[in-house]
């Protein structure tokens, strides 16, 4: 796959770093990672992976953007209050590079529809804001052996890692073998 | 980033290693999580074949028979001298994230069992994020023999709360 000009001053700032360089670039472009969430923590990343050039990513989230989410999930601008997220994050990402191909996946993520919709892209980024889904998202990262980037606030602190067992190391449920019992959780 | 790296082949991703923050001093900190070979998923006797489904939560709860205290009403009696137990039911992670100095963690996933040994005669007050684990985790100690159990209405979010405005 070539970049046109464009794309080569596009990306020319991080092509130029040694390690990264042309062939960094080719492979995100070839990549396809699903977005589980466009909230505090799907924001950010969404922006930053489309700017870096990831060739495809997958939206899903069922929400409709909040006044109140407007503060820290900011890929939702203020007149998008009301509206789909799912719309929402489309039209921002487009905005910011109009090379990213973008799927949207309407509705929930579920132990239903998990696997058919991971099996298309080669990385997931869980930023929901619930246990189904987070375990959702655990259970078929490991069956499609997919590497699964996990994050969490709460209130001041974050946390983040990687769980790949396929590459080594453990899953979510060896953190947390089965979701707490109902009630409040952060999340 | 650590997309970014995975995907473009650079550097190595944190495989067991959860790293965390805390914006308000400015640190990091790195857990080991190891892979746990009696996980339900990825261990090596795994019980889980295919993906979960999990129901949404629910918001029926009969607290009927446990009293409550507010956070600042715990933080006058722990204030005071208290010798009871202060039980944090929340998961680990929760727990290392912030709690409260001296209280004993028992993560709700492991009860009944984990309760099984507490003392019955001790005076307990029950925390937990939001005072609904602890509500329920209260709950089953009234009904399994324990008298003097309290729920710790709130949680952590409001003791966190309040402790920011002292």
């Amino acid at each position: 796959m070539t970049m046109t000009s464009e794309e080569q001053v596009r990306y020319s700032r991080q092509t130029l770093l040694q390690e990264f360089g042309k062939e960094g670039q080719e492979r995100l472009k070839n990549s396809a990672v699903l977005c589980i969430g466009t909230g505090g923590l799907g924001s950010p990343s969404l922006m930053y992976l489309a700017a870096a050039g990831v060739g495809k990513i997958g939206l899903i989230d069922p929400d409709i953007v909040d006044l109140s989410n407007l503060h820290r999930q900011i890929l939702h601008d203020s007149d998008r209050v009301g509206t789909p997220k799912l719309e929402s994050a489309r039209s921002r990402v487009a905005a910011i590079n109009p090379h990213v191909e973008i799927i949207e996946h309407s509705g929930y993520f579920n132990a239903h529809n998990c696997l058919a919709i991971v099996k298309d892209y080669d990385l997931i980024l869980d930023g929901s804001d619930n246990f189904p889904t987070r375990f959702c998202a655990n259970d078929a990262a490991f069956f499609l052996k997919k590497p699964l980037i996990h994050g969490a606030i709460f209130q001041f602190e974050g946390q983040v890692t990687v769980f790949a067992p396929h590459l080594g190391g453990p899953c979510y449920r060896c953190l947390l073998p089965e979701p707490p019992p109902e009630g409040a959780v952060p999340t | 980033m650590e997309a970014i790296k995975l995907l473009a082949g650079l550097g190595s991703p944190p495989l067991g290693r959860l790293v965390h923050y805390r914006a308000l001093d400015t640190s990091f900190r790195e857990i080991k999580i190891k892979p746990d070979p009696s996980c339900p998923l990825c261990g090596t006797q795994p019980t889980i074949t295919a993906p979960v489904a999990y129901p949404e939560k629910s918001c029926d709860m009969n607290n009927d028979g446990l009293p409550e205290i507010s956070t600042q009403d715990l933080k006058n009696i722990l204030d005071s001298g208290f010798d009871g137990i202060l039980l944090d039911v929340r998961e680990q992670d929760e727990f290392f994230m912030a709690h409260i100095d001296g209280c004993q963690l028992l993560p709700l996933s492991g009860w009944p069992e984990a309760a099984s040994n507490l003392p019955k005669e001790e005076t307990y007050y029950v925390l937990c994020a939001a005072g609904m684990r602890s509500a329920r985790a209260g709950m089953w100690m009234l009904d399994n023999g324990f008298e003097k159990v309290t729920n710790v209405a709130g949680g952590m979010k409001s003791w966190q709360q309040e402790r920011a405005l002292d």
